[in-house]
């Protein structure tokens, strides 16, 4: 959507602009239609209610309020203009010098420039009246004045971004001058969003005009604003509220009218932030078939969408997966290829409002796709356990390492705070982290990479799950750390029989650790079998691509590499046939109109793939 | 950086601002158009008691002299005396101290709270991009409560509270009541303010890994948002609500004055309107100081929340 159409379709930018509009029109016929009767006295009608002659009323010397409060556009709107307009040019020149300067003037410059920011815009306003002469225009030029920081504060920002960008980077690397990359590169490249955010200063600055009117600084009788109206209508509120009403509302009115325009201005330029979209659940409907009793996990079926609505694409699609009592399982695929969507799905962590679907979905006998419930919760908490990519980011920053290892055994087993420590020490000494009870005491930033990771480890652990699903646990981590990592993995398998399921992208990692294999691409598992028969007898063409393309000690230095051309379809691209046949070398016909199904090859290997079940006929 | 460097850096930049504050509010009787001399002696003053007058006030020495005896004296706290009143300076201010101190506090707790809850709240109801409607209402509604100017808020109130329903005073502080309605003018707007960054803020930690990890351990919903949310949104919230304090210490000027309290910004208004300097100049010190020291204390407890800046990595 373009940005003027995304902002001509918006009922609030338009009730914004139409709102301006009759401002700026009374702004200029109001003086002259009503000026004389705005000014007109008449002692003998003073603070009346509203009448048939005063529609609102009259102030203190008898004038029709709402001829004074239409009148009184014009000053009030002009104000805030040439208050706006000197903030912005006072803003910008200062702002630009600042961001051009050289590193060290810009930092005293930053730093003078915040404590002024500290100090409220309306106090430096109201001193600034007491050092220009007394003129209606000062105190616009005083509200003008006390802006301009802010202003200065986001030319700065905004120009920091542009200067940052290569190209001008290389202007000033030439020796072009200072000025010059000013007028030729910065100030064109803020111009948009400094519109924006002049118009929401506009709106502030005609609401801190009013304001020092208001305090009796700003405009003088016999001129009279908004402001000024509004302080003298608070005087006999409970006589005449309109004299007070009318000019509160006008200012109300203008102030929103600008901040609402800017606002709407700001979503026409970014709109990917702010267009809507909906979101329907569907019933699961399809009936449950018997779970495998001997299978840990048992999962049929299992379709993730992004959005749960019918046509909605599909970013996975009827994946079957079994992992039994004390198996290693590796899930292997390129990046995009739905295996950590897999894996949240499992763990019912989709983010909203990405929505997963399955025939079966079993752990240990447990349906997981039965209605949030305690009882779930309970079963989920203790018998699966995650251990994400990054683990840096994957414990809490704010909070001390006890806490994050001993919440869960605590809110699941019903253990008490001693008990539970006790149970994160011997996990601490389990992933081999040294002085366990210093550690408890720490926070995540005072460890290193290698031990964030071992301890993210311990806190899946900690419940005692019965399954780890780790995703790509080792790819944020120095070669040096990742093999420490694997054999910890194959440790807790080996001495606890947890069940693991090890997504990577890496058939290295996945080839040393798993008993089975299970090869993702588009969504959809395309061959899955024993570790050592996939790996030394790949079936299906994309195996064989990522096995070839995968360097080892042995792969002969002389040998071109084979690479795998072009990328994964992405969801919703997907046509009839085999995903993977637009890249394979011996793609036919069949392959590109009807989609492979999965056949059992035997000796537990599945594969989805006309080809090889040809050649294994 | 440990914490003592970190204390004297701070303390430096905050001595610079300070003397900056100084230099400002003595530029400004010089600044000011017209002979002070004339000003304060009064315009039917003869050339002889100008003269007097301009020596009384030490304004025949050279300006590094004036500075100098200026300094001294708001060392002493000694700012002269009232041109209006002639009061001392010190108690036309200490006088005022009260009121502002009680309405900014008041503000700045009913801000914060209802700011930080609201923000979370919204956050946690609009995470994932869930109930657009909802969102676009609060978007909207903030939108308007932001834009309205706090003096409009105010009279109002007045009008509605005060004056229609005759529920609470609608001016001054013969009773506690009387700070409902100035209290809840100077919040609304801020309100707003912060509650749609602690949106945003709560938005952006709920999206993190750790806040996916949390729920994979299945805690509480209460525990997920206030052990693992909360702590970490609260960051911007402090920030802008020492902002917030530092404008209601002195931006509380055009409240103050709908409802006639007797506080340090109303004080400050008719100071200025009266070109009372002694009184605006001890008045722009106090607040600049106030300002400075609330944000300095925002720093600090800033920096004693990140356990990042608190404790020296291993």
């Amino acid at each position: 959507m373009s940005a003027r159409r995304a902002f001509r379709s918006s009922p609030v930018a338009l009730t914004a602009l139409g709102t301006l509009g009759v401002l700026v029109v009374l702004a200029v016929v109001a003086p002259m239609l009503w000026g004389p009767a705005a000014v007109a006295v008449d002692p003998a009608n003073a603070v009346r209610g509203p009448g048939s002659a005063h529609p609102l009323g009259t102030d203190r010397l008898g004038r029709d309020v709402l001829a004074r409060t239409l009148v009184a556009t014009r000053t009030s709107l002009l104000l805030g203009l040439v208050a706006a307009l000197t903030a912005t040019v006072l803003g910008l020149t200062a702002g630009g010098l600042v961001a051009v300067a050289g590193p060290r003037a810009r930092a005293a410059g930053l730093r003078v420039l915040d404590a002024v920011l500290a100090f409220p815009a309306i106090l430096t306003a109201i001193l600034a009246t007491l050092v220009l002469p007394s003129a209606t225009v000062s105190a616009a030029l005083a509200v003008g004045i006390a802006g301009a920081p802010g202003v200065m504060r986001i030319t700065v920002t905004l120009a920091a971004s542009v200067l940052a960008r290569d190209y001008v980077a290389a202007a000033r690397g030439l020796g072009v001058g200072r000025t010059r990359v000013l007028l030729r590169h910065v100030l064109p490249g803020i111009a948009d969003s400094l519109a924006v955010s002049l118009s929401v200063v506009a709106g502030v600055s005609l609401v801190v005009v009013s304001s020092l009117s208001f305090l009796g600084v700003g405009v003088q009788p016999p001129g009279f604003d908004w402001g000024g109206m509004l302080s003298q209508g608070l005087r006999d509120l409970y006589v005449t509220p309109w004299a007070a009403i009318a000019p509160a509302v006008m200012i109300a009115l203008a102030g929103l009218a600008f901040g609402l325009f800017g606002e709407a201005l700001a979503r026409a330029a970014n709109p990917s932030v702010w267009t809507a979209g909906r979101t329907r659940r569907p019933g699961r409907t399809r009936p449950a078939a018997q779970a495998d009793p001997s299978a840990l996990l048992d999962v049929r079926g299992l379709t993730v969408t992004a959005d749960g609505t019918p046509d909605s694409p599909e970013i996975v699609s009827e994946v079957d997966l079994r992992v039994g009592r004390g198996e290693i399982v590796g899930l292997v695929g390129e990046s995009g290829s739905g295996k950590s969507l897999t894996m949240l799905a499992l763990a019912r962590l989709l983010p909203h409002p990405v929505t997963a679907d399955a025939n079966m979905l079993v752990l240990d006998g447990c349906d997981l796709r039965e209605p949030p419930s305690k009882r779930l919760d309970g079963v989920l908490g203790t018998r699966l356990a995650l251990v994400f990519q990054n683990p840096a980011a994957s414990l809490n920053p704010a909070l001390r390492l006890g806490v994050q290892l001993t919440e869960g055994p605590r809110r699941h087993r019903g253990l008490s705070r001693a008990q539970a420590t006790r149970l994160a020490l011997a996990g601490l000494r389990d992933v081999r982290i040294p002085e366990p009870e210093r550690r408890l005491r720490q926070y995540p930033h005072q460890l290193s990479g290698g031990q964030r990771q071992r301890v993210t480890i311990a806190m899946g652990l900690a419940a005692g799950p019965d399954l780890l699903l780790a995703d790509e646990p080792t790819t944020a981590l120095d070669n040096t750390l990742r093999s420490g990592v694997l054999r910890l993995l194959h440790e807790v398998n080996a001495r606890h029989g947890t069940a693991i399921v090890l997504v990577s992208h890496d058939l290295a990692v996945v080839g040393g650790l798993c008993d089975r294999i299970a090869v993702m691409y588009a969504g959809r598992i395309v061959e899955e079998g024993p570790t050592a028969a996939v790996m030394t007898d790949p079936r299906h063409p994309y195996t064989q691509a990522l096995i070839g393309s995968s360097l080892t000690m042995t792969t002969p230095l002389d040998a071109p590499v084979p690479a795998l051309d072009g990328r994964p379809p992405r969801p919703g691209e997907i046509t009839a046939g085999c995903a993977f046949a637009l890249r394979c070398s011996q793609a036919q016909e069949q392959c590109r109109s009807v989609r492979p199904t999965r056949r059992d090859l035997g000796d537990g290997r599945v594969v989805a793939c006309w080809v090889a079940e040809r050649s294994s006929a | 950086m440990t914490a003592l460097s970190w204390i004297a850096r701070r303390l430096a930049v905050t001595a610079g601002v300070l003397a900056g504050l100084l230099v400002a509010s003595f530029l400004l009787l010089h600044l000011v158009p017209g002979d002070p001399a004339v000003r304060v002696a009064g315009l039917n003053a003869t050339p002889e008691q100008v003269a007097a007058v301009r020596h009384e006030l030490g304004l025949d020495q050279p300006v590094h002299r004036q500075f100098l005896a200026y300094a001294g004296q708001v060392a002493r706290l000694d700012f002269g005396d009232s041109f209006q009143t002639g009061e001392p300076v010190t108690e036309v201010i200490g006088s005022r101290l009260g009121v502002t101190l009680q309405l900014a506090l008041a503000g700045i707790a009913v801000t914060m709270f209802t700011g930080v809850a609201l923000g979370v709240l919204m956050g946690v109801l609009t995470r994932d991009g869930r109930r657009r409607g909802t969102e676009a209402a609060f978007a909207m509604g903030t939108s308007l409560v932001g834009a309205i100017p706090e003096y409009v808020v105010g009279a109002l109130l007045a009008l509605v509270f005060a004056v229609g329903l005759g529920w609470l005073p609608v001016a001054g502080l013969a009773d506690p009541a009387g700070l409902v309605l100035p209290t809840l003018a100077v919040s609304l707007a801020p309100i707003a303010v912060l509650s749609r960054i602690v949106r945003v803020e709560t938005l952006t930690v709920l999206a993190t890994e750790y806040v996916r990890a949390a729920r994979a351990k299945r805690l509480s919903t209460l525990r997920v948002y206030g052990v693992h949310v909360l702590p970490n949104a609260l960051t911007a919230a402090l920030t802008v609500g020492g902002l917030v304090f530092a404008g209601l210490l002195g931006g509380a000027v055009v409240v103050e004055n709908v409802f006639a309290l007797p506080g340090l910004g109303s004080q400050l208004v008719q100071s200025v309107s009266a070109r009372d300097y002694p009184v605006v100049q001890a008045a722009i010190l106090l607040l600049g100081v106030s300002i400075v020291t609330v944000n300095t204390c925002v720093e600090g407890v800033l920096k004693l929340l990140d356990p990042a800046a608190r404790t020296v990595a291993a």
